[in-house]
Order: C-alpha cells, then structure tokens, then sequence
C-alpha cells in the first residue's frame, strides 16, 4: 500500500473507494487523490489531460456542461486564430494572439473547474446511479460526432473569405410558402362562399346583441348608469372602489370619453357573455373528459400565444369588417383563460365531496349543479375577470377592422401622431379595465 | 344480543374480491388458480388486491364494525356496500336484494333512501348551511323546501346542534361538523349507515363524547351501522360484533368478548393484548364447572357470594373484595360453577388459571 493510498483510506472508507472506482473507470489513482483533496476543502487543481485535450475530456467523462463550455470558447478562439492566417483582418498579428489567447486562456480555466466538476458527477451519481450509462469509448465517439460536425463549418463560415452558398442560410423554396398560402385563401373563400348564410346569421345575432347593450350603455342617461355602477361597486366592494369609480366616471365624462367608453363596454359585454356560455361548458367537459383536455389544451395554447392580430384577418374575410367581426375576434382572443380557469375549477372540487354526493344517491346533473359549479365559482369569477381584462387589451386591435369605441380614438391619434390625445384615451381604457377588476376583484375577495 | 343473532341479515356480502389495476379480471383468475400471493399479483400483474374474498353478514339493528390498520381496505369493503365501488367479483345483498344488479336509477334511489353514510373527514358541502347540508340528501330526491328543512332541524337537535342550524360548515368544530355529517347521513331515515372512520380525526376527548352519544342514539334507532375503525378500543366499546380486517382478508369475526378470549391468530393477539378485559370477559368464560370444583372441594353454597352468568369482571372482583369464599357462578337460580381467587385474577390477566 502506497503513502497516499492510507491517505485516500482516512477520508473515504473501503465501500466507498469502491464506490468511486466503479464510478471512474480509468486513471483511478489521479481522480482518487484529486476527489479527496477536493473533500478536503482545495477548491481548485490543473486537470492536465482536460487542458489537452478539452471537450474531449469533458465528453468521455461524461462532464457535458464542461463539453459544451470548451466548445464554445474553443470556437472563439479558432475563429480569430483563422481569420488572422486566412487574412481576413485589418491587424493580423493582433487577432491571432487574440485567439490564442482566448484559446489557451478559456482551456486553462476549464481544466482548473474540471475535476469539482467531474466531483459533483460523482455526487450526484451516487444518489441515482442510472443517470450514467454507455460505455467510455461511445461517449468519446459522441464527442467527437459533435466535434466534427459543430468546428469545422462555423469556424470556415466566420473566418473564410467566400462563403459556401449553400450554408449562407437555410435553403428554402419560396414556392412552398406562397402554395401553402394560396391553398389557404382558397379554402377560406370557398368558406366564405359556401357558408354564406351561416355566417350572416351569427353577424345579425352578434349585431342583435351589440345593438341591444350599446342601446342599454349609451340610451340610459349617464347619471343613471353612474349611479348603478357606483351602486354595485358599493355593494360588491365597500367604499374605496366607490370613490376610484365616482373619480374614474368623472374622467370618462369630463374627457368627452362617455359614448365611446360605453360603446366600448358594449362590445366587451357582448365578447364576455360569448367567451361565458362557450367557455364555460367547454371547460366543465374538459374537466370531465381527461382525452378532450389533452386534444383542448394545445388548441388553447395556439389561441392564446397567435399574435391578436391575426385573428383580424378570418374576422375580416368570413365577418367583412365592424363591429360582429371584431367581437368575433375578440372572443378567440379571450377565451382561453375562461376554459382553463373553469376546468381547474371543477377539477379542484374535493373528491371527498363527490364521493358524499354519490353516497346521498346525486345523479351526474345533480353533481354537477349542486356540488361542482357552486365549488368552483371562484375559479369561475377569476376567469370572467380575464376575459375581461384581455377583451379590454384587444379593444385597440378590434378598432383596426371598424370596432369603435375607445380603440378608434387610440388608433386614430397613432396615424396622426397625436401623443397628448392618444395617451388620454389610452388612460380611458385603462379606467374602464380597472373599473370592472375593482369590482369583481372586491367580489371575489369578500367570499 | 343473542337473540339479534338470529335475526335475518340487513346486509350480506358473499366472497368479495377487489383488485385495482387494469388487469384485475385476469389478476383475480390468477389468486384462484394459482394461489398467487399479494405481491406476485402487484409484480405479475400490476394490480393491487383491496378486499381478498371478504364474507360477512350484519343483522337488522346491529352495530357491526369492521377493524383494521391503515390499507387493510376496510374502507374498500364498505364502499361496496352502497356500491361507490364495484366489486371484481361476488354478491352484495342488501335485504336479499343483489345491489351490484341494480340500475342506476334504483341505484340512486338505494343509496337516498335505505343507506347512510358519515365520512372521516366529514365531506360537508362548504358553501351550503348547516341545516341546508342536512337537508342535501332530501333535496336531491326533490322533498319540498318546507319538509326537508323541518327534517333538518330535528335530525340536527337529535345530535344536540339546535341553534347552529344557519351557520357555515367552516364555522364549526370538527367535532360538530362530524355530527351535522351524523344528522345528514340520518336525514332520510335510512334503515342502513354507514359510517367510514368517523371520529378517527377528532381528539380523545371530543371523540369519547362522540361515541356516547352516537351509542345513546342508535340505541333509540335501531339502525343497522356499519362502523369502520382502526381503534380496537372504539371497536369494542361501539360494535355488537368486530370483524377483523389485514391486508384485504377477515380475520376473525366475533363478539368483543370472543375476539379477546379466542383471538383466532396471533395476529389478532397482538392486537387485543392491551385491552382492558375488565369489562368484557364474564363470570361463564372464567369459571370452573361446578361439578369440577366439588370433585376436589367442600363448599357450603350458602354462604358463598353469588353471580349471574353473564356478570363481569368487575362485578366479580367487587364481589370477592367482600367475601373470603369462592364465588358461585349462577344460571337463572341454578348453580353451575365457580371462581376462585385464583381464576379470577389469571381471567383479569387473560391467562389459564392453571400456569
């Protein structure tokens, strides 16, 4: 027994040792030395070999955040190493020592954090030993695999003086773009054509309803809508809201923002009442079918990261253009959350309370009316609120293809350039926002 | 007791099997052909085996409760009874009547009308009163507003919370909530309950008081319960006749007194070590046939203290605190055996009177 081996014998014990061999496989004795130097507290040690020989190293003991780290510096270094021979630059001599100095400098770095690395691998491999797996020489070849095929084509694309045309960028075919496109216009006419009907119905039922809340909104005398807001705000919310709604409603007035705000309220009732009683049945069958949330949720995560402004454009080619449309559009924009936060809902309901309302002989209806809705009406609420609030945002966007309201007047002082007009009915849809969150929130809370 | 022996079962269940997974069919053929243990079935087949071919009968009025550890699927079990589980295969009869066979219409109407049932952790409707939540199981058999509330408020004074009747369920205690769980699942009047570990989750104090309480009223009501524990203690103090439960199977039924003087296992003897045996054992177990006793002894019967058969031991050692001779155990006014001192206390330790 060699003097470091009882050395190595003080700090790790037999099965321990073994342990570490297993884990090592080769230059057992150097990583054994260095591991317990490492144990006792020396935070940093030259690894010569993964000096030498870099991500290599790294790949074959399995260190691939090192592997990736040598990668990248390696390349940088390579670059300005080959830009300086291939003469690509003004200052060769400054840009090859630059390289080299990136170089050997980033590699000697690397090689002084490789063995605590290499120690943490150890570590967390023996909490789960199945995270290593493969044979040595296979994960050399990996190394290497990735080598040959990330150095040579960057570093010839940065440093070379004619770039290979085909790498320039990705090769593409512009045909399959504008064919794709062109199918796609083609199938939205023949909707238009063909469902003609169909999608004049909705317009005149969306239209029936629009005209209907905007008549409500605007016909009433403004002290009465006023009076019924701060009423509500009253009873749901207690007397802070109260006052920022009497203060928000006096802005609203004084601005000459009245009719457009209610006009605008219109439209966002219209969409909400819509995203409602869509909704909130989709996301109760969500809740109750696991196989139609799995096809739902990606369709909803499609529908609420699509840019809002693409969702003018069927709006526009099935609707044509003003208000209908616009709802429309808006009510794709700000369904998601309702469907989501009502699905939660229902799924939060404790199973323990079902399982009593099957035990007292409650049919499927009865559950569903009696235990699951009244449960999740919070979850319920909280969706409203957000459809609300992302009906409100996409008021602006609607105005685009002839919504009105405030979103007209915020558009309208873009193309003219009017900041000072633009903020105040920017300021307008924020108070019409904060208005109905106050209130729901208040609601909400006091449950 | 004796004579509700005899009475007809309120419910039968006959050699029910559960398994949990997806193969529990092909699981189930397996344990019967092969005699697979439970855990070759969790390896061969990935399923779990809940109740391994449970059969018991409880009868009209009775408390019978059903004791055993944490996973032992005593809960399993009495889910089948208002089948809010199915079994994997064999019969549950409630008065005779299959109810795995029933639709669900009449399902429905089994469960709202003759079962109750009281939950460990209550499972009240949170956003429904007190009285409303009582009222929940008539509601849903449509009972008119006036009537189901009427009934609420007597099924809550019987369990003593008149006066809580408009609060929320989260304004009271757990004890309470337990008893609202108790009227609600009385509500109906069903001639069935059900009772799932109800007062496992409350202190000893509280739960104590409840057991009382729930033994003073179903002596009045002559419901057959079902009584679900993992305290032998509550058990004995609660059920006319204890079946005990491990990993699935009924180990033993009897009448606390058989499972503490016969226990049928190790097992179970374990288990009943601890118990007070004070009141539970009587004068017929311990004593030495009269006959026996005179083959070896002189004894002047007159002067000796008397007991009935059925006394217990407490009322024994009251008896022999006072008197220097052998207890005579009586039948009616016929004597048939006696307790020494000796047999006395070895029946107070639970062990032979010959060690």
């Amino acid at each position: 027994m060699s003097d470091y081996d009882i050395k190595v014998n003080e700090i790790f014990n037999q099965t321990e040792t073994d342990d570490i061999k297993q884990f090592l496989g080769s230059s057992q004795d150097y990583y054994l030395r260095s591991f317990k130097q490492i144990t006792q507290g020396q935070k940093f040690s030259l690894n010569l070999s993964a000096a030498l020989f870099g991500p290599l190293w790294a790949a074959s003991r399995n260190v691939w955040s090192l592997f990736w780290l040598f990668l990248a510096t390696d390349i940088i270094g390579l670059i300005a190493i080959f830009r300086s021979v291939w003469g690509q630059d003004l200052y060769p001599a400054a840009s090859l020592s630059l390289g080299l100095f990136i170089f050997i400098i980033c590699r000697l770095i690397g090689s002084f954090i490789a063995n605590n690395l290499y120690y943490t691998l150890y570590t967390k491999w023996r909490i789960t030993p199945s995270m290593l797996n493969g044979s040595n020489a296979s994960r050399i070849l990996k190394g290497c695999v990735l080598i040959v095929a990330i150095y040579p084509l960057t570093i010839y694309q940065f440093s070379a003086s004619s770039v290979l045309k085909f790498f320039e960028s990705f090769p593409t075919n512009r045909k399959i773009n504008s064919t794709t496109a062109d199918a796609i216009d083609a199938f939205v006419d023949w909707m238009t054509i063909s469902f003609e009907d169909v999608f004049d119905s909705i317009t005149w039922a969306i239209r029936g309803m629009l005209d209907f809340l905007e008549l409500l909104f605007i016909g009433t005398p403004w002290p009465v809508i006023s009076l019924l807001l701060i009423l509500l705000a009253w009873k749901a919310a207690g007397w802070r809201v109260v006052g920022f709604t009497a203060l928000a409603l006096a802005y609203l007035g004084a601005f000459g923002f009245w009719d457009k705000a209610m006009s605008t309220m219109a439209l966002v009732g219209a969409s909400v009442f819509i995203c409602l009683i869509i909704g909130a049945p989709l996301g109760v069958l969500a809740a109750k079918k696991p196989r139609f949330n799995r096809i739902l949720n990606p369709i909803l995560d499609l529908m609420q990261t699509m840019p809002s402004f693409v969702y003018l454009i069927p709006a526009i080619a099935f609707f044509s253009v003003g208000k209908p449309p616009a709802v429309l559009a808006t009510v794709v924009f700000a369904m998601p959350p309702m469907i989501r936060l009502t699905t939660l809902g229902i799924q939060q309901v404790s199973p323990s309370v079902i399982e009593a309302m099957l035990a007292f002989g409650a049919s499927p209806r009865q559950i569903l009316f009696k235990a699951e809705l009244p449960l999740a009406t919070p979850s319920i609420m909280a969706g409203i609120n957000q459809s609300i609030m992302m009906s409100l945002s996409m008021v602006v966007v609607a105005a685009l293809i002839g919504a009105g309201g405030l979103g007209y007047d915020v558009l309208f002082s873009l193309q003219h350039l009017e900041a000072g007009k633009g903020l105040l009915s920017g300021l307008a849809i924020v108070l019409c926002a904060m208005i109905l969150d106050r209130i729901i929130q208040g609601r909400h809370k006091r449950k | 007791m004796l004579e509700q022996n005899t009475a007809r079962p309120a419910i039968e269940c006959r050699n029910v099997w559960k398994i949990f997974g997806n193969r529990s069919v092909e699981a189930l053929h397996a344990v019967k052909t092969r005699g697979l243990s439970k855990e070759q079935v969790h390896e061969e087949y990935d399923c779990v085996v809940g109740v391994a071919d449970a059969s018991f009968q409880a009868h009209e009025g009775e408390i019978f409760c059903i004791m055993g550890l944490s996973g032992s699927g005593k809960s399993t079990l009495v889910r089948h009874i208002n089948r809010l589980i199915e079994p994997t295969s064999g019969d549950i009869l409630i008065e005779n009547e299959d109810i795995n066979g029933l639709n669900a219409k009449d399902l429905r109407k089994i469960r709202a009308e003759k079962i109750g049932m009281v939950f460990q952790h209550t499972a009240l409707l949170p956003h429904l009163t007190v009285r409303e939540n009582v009222a929940l199981g008539l509601e849903l058999r449509n009972v008119d507003e006036q009537r189901r509330l009427k009934t609420a408020d007597q099924k809550l004074a019987l369990v003593q919370l008149t006066g809580w009747e408009n609060r929320m369920p989260s304004e009271l205690s757990g004890g309470m909530q337990q008893r609202v769980g108790l009227a609600r699942a009385m509500a109906a009047d069903p001639a069935i309950l059900l009772m799932d570990e109800p007062f496992s989750a409350l202190d000893p104090l509280i739960r104590r008081q409840l057991q009382d309480q729930f033994l003073a009223l179903s002596r009045s009501m002559n419901k057959t319960t079902i009584f679900i524990t993992h305290d032998l203690d509550e058990a004995i103090r609660i059920g006319n006749r204890i079946a005990i439960m491990k990993d699935g199977e009924i180990v033993q039924i009897g009448t606390p007194e058989q499972i503490i003087t016969e226990p049928a296992n190790d097992y179970v003897a374990e288990f009943v070590k601890d118990i007070s045996r004070l009141k539970l054992v009587s004068a017929h177990t311990i004593m030495q046939p009269i006959e026996d006793y005179l083959k070896h002894n002189k004894l002047d019967i007159t002067l000796c203290p008397t007991a009935m058969h059925d006394a217990d031991l407490d009322a024994l050692i009251n008896l022999a605190i006072d008197h220097e001779e052998p207890i005579v155990v009586l039948d009616q006014s016929n004597p048939i055996g006696v307790i020494t001192k000796r047999q006395l206390l070895r029946g107070v330790q639970g062990r032979n009177a010959d060690e």
